[in-house]
């Protein structure tokens, strides 16, 4: 591994830290820094009002930044790996159609009154069913064409963009319709240390595993037959990989809803950083994906005492980030 | 060729129908009548067939004694069913999912008035079937009754106005005497409320709300400053952040979740045990609708007691029910009432009827 990897590696993951330190202290109730560090430090403090610091702090602050940290990782990674795997630096996660499924499942599951565990459950089924689909389609005129399995992706995201209408149209309007908006925009409000600890275990050994087909990510970059020549299981590598990013993206958007950008935005500044090789890509889109997202939810929860969806805060930042680095990519494309 | 003829006699059909819609349509228009958006609409001498397009607005025309003519509502019995056991005439109405109706539907329905919301963007295509469409929203007290007069003017009848001058009336009465019963509390003393509208997700209402007029009305300050307007996201450690004397949770609130648990049992309000369920019958009593009198009392009850021993809320309600619903409420069904809990049975739709 290059030095300039190691360096950008370093810089990532002690960024990171630092982040996710300086979030802790901020928020809309103002706890002194030396009190929530106290709290970190040593969580079975009690009198001087350490009981409401520590509550704030592990209920409500740090399973968000949690969530936030997850979900950020998580899209970037996912979005890497569809990048890799279609050969195209457009693609995103939303590609075969795991957002539009995701939603309509949400969507349902707040028409049926299910809760916020059956709207999150029925979110991620919806998130694989929709990715089903498109593989389906896919499988049915040309399992081995990849331009097919785009057609499936952009049939399915067709069909269940028109249910999530439908659904919206029969909502009740007054108290369903303004859930499912919000939903839709994007929130980590919801993430509690229990959602946390289940959405953590699957986030981190997607992000293992696809980071450990980098190298053959790389090999397939060279195309199809050339891959081939290498010993790389193709098709096999295709599936498996779309596979493990929709199971992240599916997971991320039935925790936070539709956060869009930072799995299209995020990998095209780790290659700027640490180059075009996967093995590298993949790490550290989850690290400055995490950071992103990290630092949109820290505005998200303290620039208005009311709550700004973080998708919207990310649309925005996103577009402010790609804008920033579109002359380095341009630039790079030329080389 | 023999397509051309069915496509022919398709048109002469759909042609048939609408005049005969735009036919059933009464052709006097007696009276000018503007709307909350200013608009001037002529509308029939008594209207037979009203379709009420806003939520809130459908408690006003049945207190107004229009039930009978209401054909087309947005409110149903599953999410309003103490309005539909005191009304069970509404069940003859057809029940629609928003206010964003076909106009060719109104013309279906023979509709003769229209009461919309400010949003709703179908009010030019009712305008344009010749069905008159009034807009009824209102976002305060004195909106409230403003629309009352307006909507006893469209219906035109005197049972109407007559209402509409008396819950005037009372409403002003409630308000001076709630006033002047709070008039020696200090600021310091007034409690800082928090409404919430709902804890999963997590929303409360601010300034420029009815709920903030209700609130400094009965005696309390909105804890919820720096949030502006209805049903606001809000995350847990803002509430903390305001730290409220007194919670009133909204009738459809919820459960606070787990997550917010531990956050939530540390609230000065649920530690004193000062978190209160708001009442909810006809219309939720907190939001846009002819209850709001009951409202004022009861929170002013809740929020200073020791100023309102001779008030009841069971005979309060049972009162309000009798005298501008004509509906008597057992002492069982008032309390149903207060604990915002709905009606045992449930009403039953009348066979025959649309729901």
């Amino acid at each position: 591994m290059s030095l300039r990897a190691l360096l950008v590696g370093g810089l990532c993951s002690g960024g990171l830290l630092v982040l996710v330190l300086v979030s802790a202290c901020v928020g809309r109730l103002a706890l002194p820094a030396g009190q929530v560090l106290q709290a970190l430090l040593a969580p079975q403090a009690t009198g001087g009002g350490a009981e409401m610091v520590h509550t704030i702090l592990f209920g409500a602050r740090l399973p968000r930044i949690g969530g936030a940290v997850c979900v950020g990782a998580a899209l970037s990674v996912a979005g890497a790996a569809y990048q890799a795997v279609f050969r195209n630096p457009l693609v995103s996660p939303g590609l075969l159609g795991v957002l539009a499924g995701a939603g309509t499942g949400a969507a349902l599951g707040i028409v049926w009154n299910l809760g916020h565990g059956g709207v999150v459950g029925l979110s991620f089924l919806g998130g694989l069913v929709a990715v089903g689909v498109g593989v389906g389609i896919a499988q049915v005129f040309d399992a081995t064409s990849m331009m097919m399995l785009v057609f499936g992706g952009l049939i399915s995201s067709a069909l269940f963009t028109a249910l999530l209408s439908l659904l919206k149209y029969v909502a009740d309007p007054q108290n369903q319709l303004p859930d499912i908006v919000f939903w839709l925009l994007g929130s980590l409000t919801q993430v509690t240390p229990g959602a946390l600890g289940v959405l953590a275990g699957p986030v981190v050994a997607g992000i293992v595993l696809l980071s450990a087909c980098g190298r053959m990510l790389d090999g397939l970059a060279m195309g199809d037959e050339e891959a081939r020549t290498l010993g790389i299981p193709v098709v096999a590598l295709r599936y498996g990989v779309i596979g493990g990013a929709t199971v992240l993206a599916a997971l991320t958007v039935s925790v936070a809803g539709m956060i869009g950008w930072v799995g299209l935005v995020v990998p095209h500044v780790a290659r700027l950083l640490v180059g075009p090789c996967n093995m590298r890509v993949l790490p550290v889109s989850a690290c400055i994906g995490a950071m992103f997202l990290l630092a949109c939810d820290d505005l998200a929860r303290t620039l208005s005492a009311e709550e700004i969806p973080v998708g919207l805060i990310a649309d925005l930042l996103g577009v402010v980030v790609f804008m920033a680095v579109l002359p380095l990519l341009r630039r790079g494309w030329r080389a | 060729m023999v397509d051309w003829v069915k496509g022919r006699a398709g048109i002469g059909a759909l042609a048939c129908f609408l005049a005969a819609g735009m036919a059933a349509i009464p052709p006097a228009m007696a009276r000018d009548v503007t709307d909350m958006a200013g608009t001037t609409q002529s509308v029939p001498d008594h209207p037979a067939r009203i379709a009420d397009l806003w939520f809130a607005h459908n408690e006003l025309v049945l207190m107004l004694g229009g039930a009978g003519q209401v054909v087309m509502t947005v409110d149903r019995p599953q999410a309003r069913p103490w309005m539909y056991t005191v009304f069970p005439a509404l069940f003859q109405a057809r029940a629609v999912n928003g206010p964003q109706v076909n106009a060719e539907a109104l013309l279906q329905d023979r509709v003769d008035l229209v009461f919309v919301p400010d949003a709703t963007a179908t009010i030019t295509a009712f305008r344009g079937v010749g069905v008159p469409t009034l807009v009824a929203s209102f976002r305060d007290v004195d909106g409230l009754l403003r629309v009352v007069d307006m909507t006893a003017t469209a219906l035109g009848t005197p049972q109407a106005h007559d209402t509409a001058t008396r819950y005037r009336q009372m409403m002003m009465q409630t308000v001076n005497d709630v006033r002047d019963r709070l008039a020696h509390v200090t600021a310091a003393a007034r409690p800082r409320v928090l409404h919430v509208q709902s804890l999963h997700p997590l929303r409360v209402d601010g300034a420029d709300s009815i709920v903030d007029e209700w609130i400094t009305l009965a005696g309390g300050r909105n804890a919820a400053t720096g949030v502006s307007g209805n049903m606001k996201p809000v995350s847990i450690e803002q509430v903390a952040a305001w730290d409220p004397d007194v919670i009133i949770l909204g009738p459809d609130s919820g459960q606070p979740d787990a997550g917010m648990q531990a956050t939530w049992q540390h609230l000065r309000a649920v530690r004193a045990g000062h978190v209160h369920q708001n009442p909810s019958g006809v219309f939720t009593w907190d939001r846009y609708g002819s209850e709001l009198p009951l409202q004022i009392r009861w929170a002013a009850k809740t929020l200073h007691p020791e100023l309102f021993t001779d008030l009841d809320p069971v005979g309060m309600t049972r009162d309000f029910y009798r005298t501008w619903f004509h509906y008597d409420l057992s002492t069982a069904q008032a309390q149903q009432i207060l604990a915002a809990q709905p009606p045992q049975p449930l009403p039953q739709a009348p066979s025959g009827t649309h729901p």
